[in-house]
């Protein structure tokens, strides 16, 4: 049977277990996604997609009252769990990004494996020094790939400051990392020119 | 002149930045046994829920204002009683003492 969003939002709410399976099934890899690329390794991205999809469980009543679409809710669960995660780890370990994602430790995913260079490894060492915010918008808007209105609807901003931060994110990857990009993207300029 | 060739270099080099940034962050594929197991899990946690969750948030809210109201009235129907009763107390002791003054000055 197919539910758009909202029916099967609906449904689920009222304990129907398929219409909660659709759901979850819509989304669970996207918000693994998402939560893999904030963590950096796939043990704490299991562990907090667990954990998204428990409290969205645990709330799902309330749902209607916040005015966003589900996408948007589930990832506004998403970036709390992350919070609390990062100012838990912060406490006690930071695991950093380029051993993790990049495939030096266990539980790596065989795409990295594949395709690892040290274009990749660079740049997601430098994202991971981003402010959060601009993490969360190169996550959503590349490996997401959510419009900017999408975008905005999740973080609560509108379409405009979307825009605006993701132009000034772009600026500080040039200038604050220029040097380590440079060649990389020199090679690129030099095929598009 | 000068100022529109670093125009193009700026937008040229983010847009470099940008095709990095494509090939660098791609979805990854959670492990099946992950998902399979999570949907699991919430099923079962589903089936446990309390049927609050089955009614609603706003069935319970609505039922919480009511049983609220019926307390307050309650409390205040109490309080208007005791009122009612200690005004009658008074009445009945002023009625008394004008008796008992009326018949010492008999």
């Amino acid at each position: 049977m197919e539910f758009d969003d909202e029916a099967a939002l609906t449904n689920a709410a009222q304990g129907d277990i398929e219409a909660f399976g659709v759901l979850y099934e819509r989304y669970v890899g996207r918000i693994y996604n998402y939560i893999f690329y904030r963590t950096g390794n796939t043990a704490d991205a299991e562990d907090l997609t667990a954990r998204v999809f428990y409290r969205a469980m645990r709330h799902i009543g309330s749902y209607h009252d916040r005015g966003l679409p589900l996408s948007a809710w589930l990832y506004r669960i998403a970036h709390n769990v992350l919070a609390n995660w990062h100012r838990d780890n912060s406490r006690s370990k930071e695991v950093p990004l380029d051993e993790t994602v990049t495939g030096k430790a266990d539980g790596q995913h065989p795409e990295f494996e594949l395709v690892q260079t040290e274009e990749r490894e660079q740049l997601l060492s430098i994202i991971r020094c981003l402010p959060p915010d601009r993490q969360q918008l190169l996550i959503l808007k590349f490996v997401e790939h959510f419009s900017n209105y999408e975008i905005g609807q999740i973080m609560g901003r509108t379409e405009g400051a979307i825009k605006s931060l993701y132009h000034r994110t772009l600026l500080s990857l040039r200038d604050e990392y220029g040097v380590v990009l440079a060649s990389d993207t020199e090679m690129d300029i030099d095929e598009k020119g | 002149m000068r100022k529109d060739k670093e125009v193009a270099d700026k937008s040229q080099y983010l847009s470099a930045i940008e095709s990095q940034l494509q090939r660098s962050l791609r979805p990854v594929s959670p492990r099946p046994d992950f998902i399979s197991d999570l949907r699991k899990q919430l099923v079962n946690q589903l089936q446990m829920l309390p049927s609050v969750s089955r009614f609603g948030r706003s069935s319970v809210i609505w039922l919480g204002f009511v049983l609220i109201l019926l307390i307050l009235g309650g409390f205040l129907l109490t309080l208007r009683s005791a009122i009612l009763l200690i005004s009658i107390a008074a009445l009945f002791q002023q009625s008394q003492h004008q008796t008992s003054a009326g018949q010492d000055k008999g």
